[in-house]
């Protein structure tokens, strides 16, 4: 570039006397940080133009010097009050960036944290339902367990008490009765019981106080153990076994005993 | 009589970004007059006081632009001084035609005839190059260029 030219050009004044054009400035602030003789044509220029200037000039009345002062100061006093206000109600972009950084991090990791957790509820929610189910189908099992061993067995109860239970002397039976002092149950073990003829049942009876309470009749069981639960709200003393025929009640001779 | 403090350049311009009183009454005692004077040749004799509390008042707010390294704070001053006052004159309708009376209004009176008048419609009178285009029946890029050639003549008168 012909530096001496553009110097010769008029630009010099142009810029120094704010008359270019917005892209003549950039190019001339430009080539001046080039061109250190761009800057001293500017600065000879500048300097000629203060020195004439000065020689001249009248000073302006004294009040409209205070007039000024006054008018920066209160436009400053302004300026201090709303960059203040503005400082208030606008914190720095950069704690604004950041702060909102800060926060879309924040929720990056609750959201994470909340997915891992709602991931591990469902989990969990899978295994317990798993356990609810086996624990259903054992306690089924148990249930039937215990159904089958209430049939075929005894309840192990450390309260049960054995009662005596009259039987005719045709019938060589050994019964057991147990009774289960914590409720009204009383379990009936019936072991070699003979089958009898067709027109013929057993019938059990509750002995309380001295008086027989039919309970109900019954036939030998196929297998060789015969187990009855009864209610014994009654509180018997006693049970027996008669043989009915054809519903016809005839108790045989009782032996109370306990 | 208060003494005027000295200040380098890069100090001057520090306070009176800060706002600094002392360091506008300083500018004030040293460039008001000079810029009385390019005011007086823009706008209307009853308006030259007001407009120059105004461009000072500009000056105090658009001193946070300032850069030192693109020009002298006077230069600075003066353009922001002429801008304040054209848009006056601007806003005033004026016709007021400019006078030599002044340093930089008696620099553009001393250039020939025709420049002398185009500076004066462009500088003190806000003509744009178009407007200086169709004042003396040119195209735009030859008035920019007619400006810039009057201008470089001023350094020479100086």
């Amino acid at each position: 570039m012909d530096i001496k030219a553009y110097i010769a050009s008029g630009i010099v004044e142009t810029y120094v006397l704010g008359m270019a054009s917005p892209a003549e400035k950039a190019e001339f602030e430009k080539l001046a940080e080039i061109y250190p003789e761009l800057v001293s044509a500017r600065n000879e220029f500048e300097l000629g133009l203060e020195e004439k200037a000065f020689a001249n000039a009248i000073p302006p009345p004294f009040e409209v010097k205070e007039r000024v002062l006054d008018l920066i100061s209160q436009e400053a006093a302004v300026e201090a009050v709303k960059r203040i206000m503005y400082e208030e109600s606008n914190p720095p972009p950069v704690r604004k960036i950041s702060s909102m950084r800060w926060a879309v991090t924040t929720s990056i990791v609750l959201l994470v944290g909340s997915l891992t957790f709602i991931y591990w509820l469902y989990t969990k929610n899978q295994q317990l339902k798993a356990d609810i189910a086996q624990s259903k189908e054992t306690l089924e099992q148990l249930d039937q367990q215990k159904r089958s061993f209430e049939e075929a067995t005894l309840p192990e109860n450390s309260s049960a008490k054995q009662v005596k239970v009259i039987t005719p002397e045709t019938v060589p039976a050994t019964i057991n009765v147990f009774w289960d002092s914590t409720n009204t149950h009383v379990y009936l073990v019936i072991r070699d019981l003979i089958k009898l003829a067709e027109n013929e049942k057993y019938q059990l009876w509750s002995i309380t106080k001295g008086k027989y309470q039919s309970l109900g009749l019954f036939d030998a069981p196929d297998n060789d153990k015969l187990v009855l639960k009864l209610n014994n709200s009654q509180q018997a003393e006693a049970f027996a076994i008669s043989i009915a025929k054809k519903l016809q009640v005839e108790p045989s001779k009782a032996d109370t005993t306990h | 009589m208060k003494i005027n403090p000295s200040y380098s350049s890069a100090e001057l311009t520090t306070l009176l970004k800060q706002k600094n009183s002392e360091a506008y009454e300083y500018i004030f005692d040293k460039y008001a007059g000079a810029l009385l004077e390019l005011i007086a040749n823009i706008v209307p004799e009853e308006e030259v006081l007001t407009t120059l509390e105004e461009s000072f008042l500009t000056i105090s707010q658009s001193i946070g632009d300032y850069d030192p390294n693109k020009c002298r704070l006077f230069t600075w001053l003066l353009q922001i001084t002429r801008e304040v006052a054209l848009q006056k004159r601007k806003y005033l309708k004026t016709k007021l035609s400019s006078t030599n009376n002044g340093a930089i209004a008696g620099l553009i009176g001393k250039l020939n005839n025709e420049q002398q008048e185009i500076v004066q419609l462009h500088y003190l009178n806000g003509y744009s190059n178009e407007d200086i285009a169709k004042q003396l029946n040119i195209s735009p890029a030859t008035a920019s260029e007619k400006i810039k050639t009057a201008l470089s003549n001023l350094n020479s008168l100086l």
